[in-house]
């Protein structure tokens, strides 16, 4: 009966079998792949295993950093206890899969929201406008309308990657980049928009400011808008 | 040990391990990008490897010691001079109050370290006291050094001195750069599956040859190679040693103050026994990689913990035989 109960459990958390594979980066990095694209789903799975790994950690674990599709795992080879870490390491996250799977349509984003204030007067916005075929304003109205998921830091210290952004305000990359982006900027590229938190080269689309302050290292945490939280952008004039 | 700077004109910043532990925030590792020879003067300065040292990586430097102490100077590309005297690499230094320390570019490697007892005092900033450029925090105001600035000892050690002492003991012969070719091993990357096998072959066969555009983010590789079949992927990982290449072909090999996410194909990622090997290469010097597997690095890495531990010990005997504090 128990046997029964737990397989029936394991299936339908499992309607189809999840992506779950382990790169080994190097001693003492190890990636978990658990997708390949850029959507909510994938975003829920990655801070499943990120949430679960900071609130219980393993031996000798230093971080664990989300990406769109994957969560790297950084760990001190000596703290582990074990005389061959890298395999250690890899089967205690397969053995810590079976549990995660499980708990996954549980956890529910609950990073907490914010509202960042923006001024829509980037250099690229009438570009951007022209080439959507749309009015600024029409832009300015869409980009604003959306929530927006952290998915992840990178890039620069407090650089949040926000998305899905919608279709409609879908542009490639610039040709060329900038050599010198403001710090505040808030920018859009493909399915992603972003705020450059310090001045910085940069290739996205810029198409607004703000004031908001992203990153400081006085602070704990340092980063204002942080992997699994929820963002929307309000224009001020 | 206290010190004021005079001049420089290159990068010298406060560099220790780094902060790892930030990654999720976006925030580089940083840390010595050599941190075999940050750890060997640490420990010839009778420190920990996570004491903080000053990264010298070119230009001229000086300084005045505003009061004497223990220094020593591990690495390659920088030759140190007290009162215009050269003195050895890899050396414990007792050098008294009002010597002029200067250090001039040697044309063996990219960095070398200045470390003395305790480490350089600067505040700790999210877990380290290295210095993060892009976000300009950590070690001394986020910053390269410059004139009139002051550096402290963390355990300030007054030598009854005449003159600068070195000690008869050397702490290992020093980075093993040969510039004409050097040997660096690779696991193979995430992507590595992305080149056909012929093409992956020419990344072990042919040599590559270090850019002159590097620094401490990311070292740039030129040679004959092609960007993978498909080079769209999702931004993931980065980490110290990933080898990306972008759709120019030229390989980057990502070093210190690396980005925490990238968005190209990840072909290879250089060994942790290796990495601080690589980061001494110059410009102009040329890179065979060689495929290892994980098995063989972590043997690698664990032969080499070996040594630094011996040699800890073997310092810690010396230093007691002539009662140095």
């Amino acid at each position: 009966m128990c046997i029964l109960l737990r397989r029936r459990l394991f299936f339908m958390s499992n309607p189809v079998r999840p992506m779950f594979q382990i790169n080994i980066i190097n001693e003492k990095a190890i990636e978990i792949v658990l997708g390949d694209s850029i959507d909510l789903t994938t975003h829920e799975k990655v801070m499943a295993w990120y949430r679960d790994l900071l609130s219980d950690p393993f031996p000798g674990f230093v971080s664990a950093s989300p990406a769109y599709a994957s969560v790297c795992v950084l760990f001190e080879p000596e703290k582990t206890g074990k005389p061959h870490p890298v395999d250690a390491v890899s089967e205690y996250l397969q053995e810590r899969e079976k549990k995660i799977a499980v708990g996954i349509s549980q956890a529910k984003i609950t990073g907490g929201e914010v509202e960042v204030p923006v001024h829509y007067d980037g250099p690229d916005l009438e570009d951007v406008a022209a080439r959507l075929g749309m009015t600024t304003a029409e832009v300015v109205a869409l980009h604003s309308k959306t929530d927006y998921t952290v998915f992840m830091n990178g890039f620069l210290p407090g650089f949040p990657y926000l998305g899905p952004l919608p279709e409609r305000l879908e542009l490639p990359r610039r040709n060329t980049p900038r050599e010198r982006v403001p710090a505040g900027s808030i920018a859009i590229a493909g399915r992603q928009t972003g705020i450059y938190p310090q001045t910085s080269p940069g290739g996205w689309h810029l198409i607004g400011r703000t004031d908001l302050r992203l990153f400081d290292p006085f602070r704990d945490p340092p980063v204002r808008l942080q992997p699994g939280m929820r963002v929307r952008f309000v224009p001020v004039f | 040990m206290k010190i004021r700077i005079i001049h420089n004109n290159g990068l010298v910043t406060v560099q220790d391990t780094g902060r790892p532990q930030w990654r999720a925030a976006g925030v580089p590792a940083s840390g010595a990008a050599d941190i075999s020879s940050h750890r060997i003067a640490n420990m010839l300065a009778g420190n920990s490897a996570n004491a903080a040292s000053l990264e010298y990586s070119g230009g001229h430097f000086s300084a005045v010691l505003l009061q004497g102490g223990r220094l020593a100077h591990a690495g390659a590309g920088g030759r140190l001079l007290l009162n215009g005297v050269e003195q050895p690499c890899q050396r414990t230094i007792l050098a008294p109050a009002g010597a002029l320390l200067e250090i001039r570019p040697r044309q063996d490697g990219n960095f070398s370290y200045l470390a003395t007892s305790g480490g350089w005092n600067v505040p700790e900033m999210l877990g380290s006291r290295s210095t993060c450029l892009v976000a300009g925090f950590g070690g001394l105001e986020g910053r390269s050094l410059r004139s009139g600035d002051m550096l402290e000892a963390v355990m300030p050690a007054e030598y009854d001195l005449s003159g600068v002492w070195t000690s008869p003991w050397r702490a290992g012969e020093g980075p093993a750069v040969k510039n004409d070719e050097t040997t660096i091993r690779v696991l193979p990357g995430p992507e590595s599956d992305r080149w056909d096998a012929d093409t992956r072959l020419r990344f072990f066969e042919t040599p590559f040859t270090v850019g002159r555009r590097r620094d401490r983010m990311g070292v740039r590789l030129e040679g004959h190679f092609v960007p993978a079949q498909n080079v769209a992927m999702l931004s993931a990982a980065v980490l110290p040693g990933t080898i990306q290449v972008p759709p120019d072909g030229h390989p980057i090999v990502l070093m210190a103050d690396a980005q925490t996410t990238g968005g190209y194909p990840r072909i290879a990622q250089v060994i942790a026994a290796d990495l601080p090997l690589f980061a001494q290469i110059a410009p102009g010097g040329k890179v065979f990689f060689q495929e290892t597997g994980i098995e063989e690095a972590e043997h690698l890495r664990l032969e080499q913990e070996k040594v630094m531990r011996k040699m800890q010990l073997a310092l810690r005997f010396k230093m007691q035989e002539y009662a140095i504090r």
